[in-house]
């Protein structure tokens, strides 16, 4: 049996979690290359759907990554992101995904190291998690 | 000799760059030179900065015309249509007249052709050469040949030519060739520079100096921007708090204030300003880095929190964090008995001498007395910003570099030197909306290093594959000039609307898509950059490394399918300007716009120009004002409203109608481009200290007012008590009101002077004489006048028996309490805000708990709105001194001068469009928005979205129910189909 590698989709913050994992990149840390990552101007910007939409086409996890609180280059469209996402989560459930494959977290843009360290966690708790699951099709 | 006619600026830190922003942005073309071989000063050592404690450099970006520069993190550097950047470059002479400057510098050669270089490290680890490194602060060590910054893009390695021996190991290590030995500095004449800025802000002091706090020779003694470094996660122990000698796990750390400032002994007679905010702001970061072992002090001996949010950000340090706060002078540092703890040794308030062990000391520096200007910023056409004379907060070097850039500006505009002509945007878009999609991928193999590494067949058979029109092209090298040629003409040649380029870091090519869009006719928002090399880098096999480089190739092929890009809406510019206050900062916002040309409407509520007087008591600042009033009474294209007031306004940045009403009930309607609001503030009222019991009692304005009446007099050996913070600097009304205790000082030194008899007490809980005013105190001082310090719990009381004014207090060195008859009191109530509910709900702005008018950021943007298109200075902000409120107005003018210097506004691409035909009117997305772009629009029954405030967040097609809002170049179906793509 080989190894599970998990589909994991990240969807980054232009001013921050994007820069800081560029940095990342230029540092030269490396991080699980499984992870897609689609740049954002803004955290705010994330559609439920998109998270959705990952899930069901067969993503074991979505890593959201966005500016820390205060520091939104939009003023709060990280704390609007927030909401909706613990809101996501929820509807995640209904799916029979759980919760926990969906993450977000604040990454500076100078915190390439921090970058790193998500990337390699959340990979790891996913691993844990095993590869996802849905009860419900829905087409998106 | 380069023909120029570029404004020069000299120093790239935050205040040059501000500088150098707001010229760009106002349309003059900018040279930006700097030393040193990277951008940003000493905020590139910065991660953390008060009050969120992150970075938000990024806001100084432009947002409005956001196409012509960048819209990435600034400190991976800058980039503008109208900037051209020198590093390692300085100024030899300046010759010429002001606004015909002949300016000669000096450039070295950075000695890595950053076209060619790859970053591939090789010449570093061949260079045997190690010195300590000055951006991790010693930390580490680097080579001869090394990366000035780890965020700076193009990320290429410079070489130290003071230190490199020119042995050549990196050269001959370097695979590519792109290391040139030859480190003769190039001289260059730039002629017809119409204005010089120099922003090149100030030297710090090497503590090193004083011997008695071991700088130097204790490893655990260190400067506060080295311990930024210990903090930072790009520094030496990725942002885990270790000491520098033994690696402890730190948990207990001091910091010492004014090193090298506020000392007279060594000609430091001015307070370094920034240093107290920046030692809290560590120590909150450190203790909460730490946990709750953390012990964190902070010796002082005035804690300068005069800024209108620093006190409340203060108390939650002590409060919240536990951070105690010393007041003394320490006087000695020396190792611990262990060798390794250090021994802070001071006397405490009460005069014992006391010894405490700590891990480690953070040195609180500030300006080194020894640095100065050269001696060309005294030419005229020369103009210094304030930060470059003396050691600022990030605020202060924002407005005072944007001060500079108002001058600058004015002067040239008076020598009539031509602006930019502003383009129109390139018409040649038109047809792309209406043709079909077809696309171009050029893969860049990176020499021969990508080759090998990836299954070319499998990708190009499986592009092949893919639904749309698509070509592929691949280039050896389309970073070093041949390649991006190739890639030119080869593009030339196509029909393809589209662009993907698959090459490395996409930061380094975005800067140049505009002009390669200029060369090609493909639209910038249609061309995508993304990074094959780290994706190679990331993956182990072959297959694999292939698999994620298709997947990413497709992702990136379904979005650029997906955009949509439609003609960009124009308006014309309404070039006039509404200013509401006409206090010494609306005032001079108005002569600022005024002399540019441009109308300007000033309502003043009063009657009455020239602001609050009972706040701006010194003779100069009267002075200045009144001249200033004459100068906008008498300009022709400013119009006075007094005794009137703002009922209504309404409209977007570039055409805001608002209604005024006047006294005599007229009602008027103005059109104008920009809104500054400048509505200043009072003196604060107060019932405490038995105030008004009897008339001996008076506030520090009513004293200064009764002293410059000739027949003031108090006995001549009369006793005179100072009360400072007045119910300010504690809830509710925490914040301090910056001009008290300059105010108490003079009046008291005034009263020494003119009563040598007389006994003069200051009761005070921190002088806040921040910069220069400094000198003010020392000199108070010198002259005799007392200094009782009190706290919170212990404050002053004030008492009347039978017509007698008993005060009593503590004094904390003797510990006992001091009893006075007084025959003067004089309160420092402070200053308030006026009333501006009515104007921030007309606005619709924010304020501050305290009624202050909100910025839309405190640091890097201070004098903007979260609205674009309308302006705040003065008190009416935050409080201020007269000349930093008149400041404040030069800052919201330039800001403003962004606007009003264009013809027609131009929307910036990525902005939001409202599919109207989907929407429900249901106004989440104006309820969402941040920068009030959205509006409803009664005639059509639509949501419209005002393109130039839209910074294209796109928070609104996210909170769209009905998914009506798309943000061009972030559709909706190009990130599903992104999605798809990637699993
Ligand atoms: S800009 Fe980063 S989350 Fe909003």
């Amino acid at each position: 049996m080989t190894a599970f590698e998990p589909k994991i989709i990240a969807l980054v913050c232009n001013w921050c979690a994007y820069t800081a994992a560029d940095l990342a990149g230029t540092s030269r840390l490396s991080y699980p290359a499984h992870i897609r990552m689609i740049r954002m101007m803004c955290t705010g910007m994330i559609d439920s759907k998109y998270i959705l939409k990952a899930f069901l086409d067969g993503a074991d996890g979505v890593f959201v990554g966005g500016c820390h609180p205060g520091d939104c280059h939009y003023i709060d469209g990280n704390l609007k992101a927030k909401k909706r996402i613990l809101g996501t989560g929820k509807i995640l459930e209904q799916f029979g995904f759980e919760p926990e494959r969906l993450r977000l977290r604040w990454i500076g843009a100078s915190e390439g190291p921090e970058f790193q360290q998500n990337m390699t966690d959340f990979v790891t708790a996913i691993k844990t998690l095993g590869p996802g699951q849905t009860n419900n099709r829905m087409v998106l | 000799m380069i023909k120029n006619t570029k404004i020069l600026v000299v120093g790239a830190g935050i205040s040059g760059i501000r500088s150098a922003l707001d010229l760009a942005e106002t349309g003059h073309r900018v040279c930006l030179i700097d030393k040193a071989p990277a951008m940003g000063g000493i905020l590139s050592q910065l991660d953390h900065q008060f009050p969120d404690n992150h970075c938000g450099m990024c806001r100084m970006l432009p947002m409005i015309d956001r196409d012509n520069g960048q819209q990435f993190c600034l400190r991976k550097g800058l980039f503008h249509e109208n900037i051209e950047i020198l590093l390692s470059t300085e100024i030899i002479s300046i010759e010429g007249n002001a606004g015909n400057l002949t300016v000669t510098i000096s450039r070295r050669p950075q000695g890595v052709d950053p076209d060619r270089c790859t970053g591939c490290r090789d010449c570093e680890s061949e260079c045997n050469i190690e010195i300590s490194d000055e951006f991790s602060a010693g930390f580490r060590k680097r080579k001869a040949i090394y990366l000035p910054t780890p965020h700076q893009i193009p990320n290429q390695r410079v070489i130290d030519w003071d230190t490199c021996s020119l042995c050549g190991a990196c050269r001959d290590a370097c695979p590519t060739g792109s290391i040139d030995l030859d480190n003769q500095p190039e001289t260059l004449v730039l002629e017809n520079i119409p204005a010089v800025i120099i922003s090149t802000g100030v030297e710090l002091y090497d503590p090193g100096h004083v011997d008695l706090y071991g700088f130097g020779h204790l490893p655990n003694v260190v400067t506060a921007t080295a311990f930024e470094r210990i903090l930072s996660s790009s520094g030496p122990y990725q942002g885990r708090l270790f000491r520098p000698s033994d690696g402890k796990a730190l948990k207990k750390i001091a910091w010492i204030q004014c090193v090298g400032s506020r000392n007279i002994m060594i000609g430091a007679d001015y307070c370094s300003t920034a240093c107290c905010m920046f030692a809290v702001k560590e120590a909150l970061l450190a203790s909460r880095k730490i946990g709750k072992d953390a012990r964190t002090a902070i010796f002082y001996m005035d804690m300068r929190t005069f800024g209108r949010d620093f006190q409340r950000y203060k108390d939650r340090a002590e409060k919240d964090a536990g951070i105690r706060f010393v007041r003394c002078r320490v006087h000695s540092i020396e190792p611990a008995e262990n060798d390794k703890d250090i021994l802070i040794s001071y006397i405490d308030s009460s005069g014992n001498p006391i010894d405490e062990t700590f891990d480690m000391a953070v040195l609180s520096t500030g300006k080194n007395p020894e640095f100065q200007l050269p001696e060309f910023a005294s030419r005229e056409g020369v103009f210094t910003v304030n930060s470059a004379r003396g050691f600022m907060d990030i605020q202060g070097a924002v407005i005072s570099a944007s001060v500079a850039s108002e001058k600058a500006g004015r002067s040239v505009s008076k020598k009539g030197s031509a602006l930019l002509q502003q383009r129109p945007e390139k018409l040649y878009f038109d047809a792309v909306c209406e043709e079909k999609p077809q696309l171009q991928i050029v893969l860049c193999t990176c020499g021969d290093f990508l080759k090998p590494v990836l299954d070319w067949d499998r990708i190009k058979a499986e592009l092949k594959n893919m639904p749309g029109r698509i070509e592929i092209a691949r280039i050896k090298m389309i970073c070093d000039q041949n390649g991006w040629d190739e890639m030119i003409a080869m593009l030339r040649n196509t029909t393809a609307n589209r662009l993907l380029l698959a090459a490395c870091n996409p930061l380094v090519y975005l800067p140049r898509l505009k002009e390669l869009s200029q060369e090609t006719g493909i639209m910038p928002s249609l061309m995508e950059v993304i990074n094959l090399r780290s994706m190679v880098d990331q993956a182990t096999d072959l297959a694999f490394r292939t698999r994620a480089v298709l997947c990413e190739l497709e992702m990136s092929i379904r979005r650029l399918f997906s955009h949509n890009p439609v003609e960009p809406a124009l308006y014309p510019v309404s070039k006039s300007a509404l200013i509401v206050g006409a206090g010494p900062a609306g005032l001079t916002a108005a002569i600022s716009l005024a002399v540019r040309d441009f109308k300007v409407s000033l309502v003043e509520k009063t009657s009455r120009l020239g602001g609050n007087w009972s706040n701006i008591q010194s003779a100069e600042s009267r002075e200045t004002i009144r001249t200033l009033v004459t100068e906008v009474e008498n300009h022709p294209l400013i119009t006075i409203h007094s005794e009137a007031e703002v009922i209504q306004s309404f409209g977007n940045p570039g055409r805001f109608v608002t209604r005024i009403r006047s006294n005599n009930k007229d009602e008027k309607s103005l059109l104008h481009g920009v809104t500054i609001l400048a509505t200043g503030g009072r003196a604060a009222e107060t019932t405490a200290y038995s105030y008004r019991k009897n008339n001996k009692i008076t506030t520090l304005f009513e004293l200064e007012e009764r002293l410059q009446q000739p027949d003031f007099a108090v006995g001549s050996n009369a006793t005179i008590v100072f009360i400072q913070c007045v119910d300010s600097r504690e809830e509710p009304r925490n914040y301090c009101s910056r001009i008290c205790c300059l105010k108490s000082l003079k009046a008291a030194i005034t009263l020494r002077e003119v009563y040598p008899q007389s006994q003069v007490y200051i009761f005070y809980r921190d002088i806040m004489t921040y910069g220069n005013s400094e000198q003010v105190y020392t000199q108070a001082r010198r002259k005799g006048v007392m200094f009782i310090p009190y706290d919170l719990e212990n404050k002053p009381r004030v008492r009347i028996e039978s017509g007698r004014i008993m005060v009593e207090g503590s004094d904390p060195v003797l510990d006992e309490p001091v009893f006075f008859e007084a025959d003067l009191v004089a309160l420092a109530t402070g200053i308030v805000p006026n009333p501006a509910a009515d104007l921030v709900s007309i606005f619709n702005l924010k304020t501050t708990c305290d009624g202050f008018i909100r910025e839309a950021d405190s640091k890097w943007r201070p004098v903007d709105t979260g609205r674009e298109g309308i302006f705040i200075c003065g008190v009416g902000r935050s409080p201020s001194r007269a000349n930093e409120a008149m400041d404040e107005g030069k800052a919201a003018a330039q800001r403003a001068l962004r606007i009003l210097s264009k013809d027609t506004m131009i929307a910036s691409r990525h902005t939001a469009r409202v599919r109207h035909v989907f929407c429900s009117l249901c106004e989440t997305c104006m309820h969402v928005c941040p920068h009030g772009a959205r509006y409803m629009d009664f005639e059509l029954q639509r949501v419209q979205v005002d393109h130039a405030a839209c910074q294209g967040c796109g928070v609104c097609a996210a909170g769209c129910p009905n998914s009506a809002t798309i943000i061009e170049s972030f559709e909706e179906n190009g990130i599903m189909g992104a999605i798809e793509a990637a699993l």
